[in-house]
């Protein structure tokens, strides 16, 4: 029988803070979305004190003081990092496995031929803590969508200690279904959930027992997978070779609104220079490019305006000077004033293999590759993120985020390298 | 930690996937700071140890102290610059 396990980081984010600052053990963290803006992870202790995910910061400003509740920015560039290090683990454990989310991942577990696969998810466990300092927790099943739900159960369960096993324990799939809130199965959404819940479908177990017709006409062959895959029918395979991207994005919302042109221009230059970087280092080029300035829609007496355009690239390129130059004639064409602007965004469209594009008749190959591309991104490997640029933007605009409470990069940069007492 | 070669500034290469051992250098948890010690086994009971003699050896109680990982290389820095 198939046996898929999902392994889930525990309050990820909020894990990867006490890592490296043991102060923050056995007690309240939360970490907040870009600009510090909402709760998107939370430590048990946070969560037993009523912190809502999503909750906005300035709703739970009182509980904070009242608590002394630990608030931390988000920061990717440590998460990252140590997500790599979790995966690496996982990946070497396992037959093949899958990185589904910064903290999440399939392990296709068929082939693994333990006698006790509990014992063995256990021993995965203690290794990924030990090894690593992140503590996950193990949902197996028969299918991807019944192992989330596994996990989500193993996660609530003290009883589980972190693994529970439905392959192996078949018997215990019917209560299984029955204490998951339709909403918390796998691919169901907040649409969805409204829908089901209307029509008397409240837990997973009313969901895998629907007429196959009656999900294959309101939710379409995607609803009637998700059916299948919880009585125990696999519809998803592991994905271990994702498929190349079709388009990249670099977007940000701004620290504060902003009215004057030169700092939305350094915005989206600076954006310009990231979407490149990332095209070139999945070794692609980008066919067309697009912009997109906005204001704030939480903003509502302040005038609102969303304005986009587009370019395409004669010759597919990867190189910043053309993106560079293409998005600043779009900005340009595109700049409006007297708007208070809030978020910008560049996407790279057409992705594809560098010599895949036909050339056509009047291309005229004007630039061939100097290797300056290269160069600036072996720097930029070498010495951190923005030490070698055009001088398209300038670095420290104020369009940044916010982020009041962000923790060193403890694992990326040499300058924030932990530090011990000698003792 | 002179007294085994690690001084002030140096940098601790540190395996987490090492188990500890009687004798190691540790990075261990105490009192929430990340702390440079040697482990000691007496009489079946963990103690850290600092080589400073001014500092005590403590006993490894419960859920209080922990240890973080295992010092397996360190290096100095010779050039200012």
């Amino acid at each position: 029988m198939a046996t898929f396990a999902l392994v889930d980081c525990n309050n990820f984010y909020a894990s990867c803070e006490r890592l490296f600052q043991p102060r923050l053990r056995g007690r309240p963290v939360v970490v907040l979305s870009n600009n510090d803006g909402c709760v998107i992870a939370r430590s048990n202790e946070a969560k037993a004190l009523g912190v809502g995910m999503g909750a906005p910061m300035f709703k739970i400003r009182k509980l904070v003081e009242e608590h002394d509740i630990t608030v931390c920015s988000s920061n990717y560039a440590l998460y990252g990092d140590i997500s790599e290090r979790v995966m690496s683990v996982l990946g070497s454990s396992a037959p093949a496995h899958e990185v589904y989310s910064i903290d999440e991942c399939f392990l296709d577990l068929d082939r693994l031929g333990v006698p006790d696969l509990t014992d063995w998810c256990r021993g995965l466990r203690e290794q990924t803590l030990q090894w690593t300092g992140i503590p996950v927790s193990v949902g197996v099943g028969p299918t991807k969508t019944l192992s989330k739900l596994a996990n989500r159960l193993a996660k609530k369960s003290a009883k589980a200690g972190g693994v529970l096993d439905l392959v192996h324990n078949p018997q215990w799939i019917d209560a299984a279904l029955r204490k998951t809130p339709v909403g918390d199965v796998w691919g169901v959404g907040r649409r969805w959930t409204v829908m089901l819940e209307e029509r008397g479908i409240h837990t997973a177990h009313d969901f895998a027992n629907a007429p196959d017709g009656w999900v294959r006409q309101r939710m379409g062959v995607v609803g009637l997978r998700t059916v299948h895959e919880l009585r125990g029918l696999v519809c998803h395979a592991l994905e271990d070779q994702p498929p190349p991207k079709q388009t990249t994005c670099c977007s940000r919302t701004f620290g504060t609104a902003i009215f004057h042109k030169g700092q939305v221009h350094d915005a989206v230059m600076s954006f310009a220079e990231r979407a490149a970087e990332k095209v070139r280092n999945a070794g692609q080029v980008a066919g067309a490019v697009q912009l997109f300035i906005r204001t704030d829609p939480f903003a509502q007496d302040a005038p609102q305006k969303s304005v986009s355009g587009s370019a395409t690239f004669h010759r597919p390129t990867s190189d910043t000077r053309d993106i560079g130059a293409a998005v600043m004639r779009i900005f340009e064409r595109i700049w409006r004033e007297g708007y208070g602007w809030r978020k910008a965004g560049v996407l790279l469209l057409d992705l594809g293999a560098p010599g895949q594009a036909p050339v056509s008749l009047f291309d005229i190959i004007d630039a061939p590759d100097d290797g300056l591309m290269k160069a600036m991104d072996q720097i930029n490997a070498r010495y951190g993120r923005g030490t070698a640029r055009l001088g398209l933007a300038q670095k420290d605009g104020e369009w940044h985020m916010r982020r009041e409470n962000l923790s060193p990069s403890f694992t990326t940069r040499w300058g924030d390298i932990p530090s011990a007492k000698m003792g | 930690m002179r007294g085994v070669g690690i001084f002030d500034g140096d940098l601790l290469i540190i395996d987490r996937g090492v188990t500890p051992k009687p004798d190691d250098i540790v990075i261990a948890i105490l009192q929430g700071d990340l702390t440079v010690k040697r482990l000691k086994k007496v009489g079946g009971q963990w103690h850290l140890a600092a080589e400073n003699k001014e500092f005590p050896t403590l006993p490894m109680g419960e859920g209080d102290c922990e240890i973080w990982g295992v010092v397996t290389h360190s290096i100095r820095r010779h050039c200012g610059r």
